[in-house]
């Protein structure tokens, strides 16, 4: 994926589109549809023929015209209220920015955000993104198939502590969780416990992660423990927002690279002295 | 907004003179909760108290300061610097030292300066009406200060120099902040420059948040200490031997 030069404006502009993103998800108490909106983007990567993946691609009428998209228009919207105060970030960078600020403010693990996506109008067929009625060969081969694994594909369900299910997007109803605004590892207390919850959802791809007995171990792990989960749910998310990207060197307005040149200098006054100093003793 | 001001409303009780007040948790007492300025306040503290229930060890002093520094942070004001180590008291201050709204420059003058605050600390810290609204029940006043009452911007001064045309609220103190020559010239600044507000903003909020307060040196800190003073002594050494070895 190609590149963008990210010099001290683009980061104090990454900066602007993150308080940004906090007030409107604050004020709109939109978080899930944030998230969901920069898994979307992400999800579509193909680690074989390098296609797809976080590249703002998502903005482009066909593909969220996708069914698997259906509803996230809304998401888009909000990022381009945010996009007319912050003009140099591109569109692809804010879609995951909007992503990690969800998880943080609603009270998830931070995950540190490098900045440089450039923004593509070549959007992928539909199709790459998991169906929720399908099960673990699939999970697998669509996971896979970006280049993530298995503990990849339980840390990330994870993410369904946050937001519901609506009939008119994905005909499935309702919050995995008791408080659908509060990001914790209550999804996988509540995927383990025999009797559903009353008003709670699990979609088959859910409780696929208890069929398999690898994924079921990542299950148990992060229902016993929120900080582990915490820890590998940060890693996860920021392997997926980084699919085909490889952040390149941040230029700072030259103050890293004269610090570099001082430091340089200063080490090679020393060791040039000391010779000449050893020298003259001889 | 109601975390915000339940950080402010602990701290704000601070008197540099007699170094009592300040940011001590003392706000969760019943009789301090009672004074009329904190009406409404027990909402905060209750929403505080579940956290504490989930995190014992930190003080309430912190947990309060805490809060108001995330109410900033999440609805995209600046990132202000917390340290811990604020203690915990239970001696509450005599009501009537929180600023009182219908009141002018000169009363906010003897307020702030009492904590050991400054007038651009004032107008700075008045620009946290950018959040919230005011309840009729509550201070008798009624009303929001800017359009988005849940984001925290430099709205709060724009509104402030456009007068009354939006029927926002603009308190006797908010009047104020104009009518006064010195405090007027940071609302100007503010209005205009919203980066300056944000770093004003964050440095007058962390005063606040350590009226009284010395952090204690981090471990950090500690080893760091200890750690260039022995290096210093190492170069010295060094030093000498060279000399030692040129003279002799």
């Amino acid at each position: 994926m190609a590149k963008l030069i990210v010099d001290s404006e683009y980061l104090k502009d990454v900066e602007k589109a993150r308080r940004e993103l906090r007030a409107l998800i604050a004020y709109k108490n939109c978080a899930p549809i944030m998230l969901r909106l920069a898994w979307h983007d992400a999800g579509t990567y193909d680690a074989k023929s390098k296609t797809g993946g976080p590249n703002g691609s998502i903005r482009n009428e066909e593909e969220y015209g996708h069914e698997a998209n259906n509803g996230l228009k809304i998401a888009l919207d909000f990022c381009e209220q945010v996009k007319s105060k912050c003009l140099k970030i591109s569109f692809a960078d804010l879609y995951q920015l909007a992503g990690v600020v969800a998880v943080e403010v609603t009270g998830g693990p931070t995950i540190p955000f490098v900045p440089g996506r450039k923004d593509s109008r070549v959007s992928p067929k539909e199709g790459r993104l998991p169906d929720a009625k399908k099960g673990v060969p699939h999970l697998k081969d669509v996971f896979y198939r970006m280049g993530l694994s298995d503990k990849d594909i339980v840390a990330l369900s994870g993410a369904h502590t946050l937001g519901r299910a609506h009939p008119d997007r994905s005909g499935f109803d309702g919050p995995w969780t008791v408080e659908p605004l509060k990001f914790d590892n209550s999804y996988f207390q509540e995927l383990l416990k025999g009797e559903t919850t009353e008003g709670l959802l699990k979609l088959p791809s859910d409780l696929a992660l208890l069929e398999d007995p690898e994924l079921r171990r990542y299950v148990e792990l992060y229902a016993k423990d929120e900080e582990v989960f915490f820890r590998d749910y940060a890693e996860s998310h920021k392997k997926l927002s980084e699919l085909g990207f490889t952040p390149g060197v941040v230029v700072r307005d030259g103050t890293v690279i004269a610090q570099g040149a001082v430091g340089i200098a200063v080490a090679a006054a020393v060791v040039v002295s000391s010779y000449l100093f050893e020298a003259r003793k001889k | 907004i109601m975390l915000a001001v339940c950080g402010w409303h602990d701290a704000g009780t601070y008197d540099a003179r007699t170094k009592t007040g300040g940011p001590n948790g003392s706000i969760r007492n019943g009789a301090e909760l009672m004074h009329a300025a904190n009406n409404g306040l027990k909402i905060a503290v209750d929403l505080c108290e579940e956290i504490k229930a989930k995190h014992p060890e930190i003080t309430y002093a912190d947990l309060y300061q805490l809060a108001g520094v995330v109410a900033v942070e999440v609805t995209g004001g600046p990132t202000i610097d917390f340290v811990p180590g604020r203690k915990d008291s239970t001696e509450s201050p005599e009501e009537g030292r929180l600023p009182v709204a219908d009141k002018d420059a000169a009363h906010l003058r003897s307020i702030f300066y009492r904590m050991g605050l400054s007038d651009q600390d004032i107008v700075a810290l008045s620009g946290g009406h950018t959040l919230g609204r005011a309840h009729r029940e509550r201070s008798g006043y009624e009303g929001p200060w800017t359009s988005n009452p849940l984001k925290f911007d430099n709205s709060y001064f724009v509104e402030l120099l456009e007068g009354n045309s939006k029927g926002l609220l603009k308190l006797p103190t908010d009047q104020a902040l104009v009518e006064d020559t010195e405090f007027r010239k940071y609302v100007n600044l503010y209005a205009e420059d919203e980066e300056a507000f944000f770093k004003d903003y964050a440095a007058s909020h962390k005063r606040l948040s350590e009226l009284g307060f010395s952090p204690p040196p981090s471990f950090f800190r500690r080893i760091l200490k200890k750690t260039v003073a022995a290096f210093v002594v190492a170069a010295a050494v060094a030093f000498l031997s060279y000399l030692y070895d040129i003279y002799r």
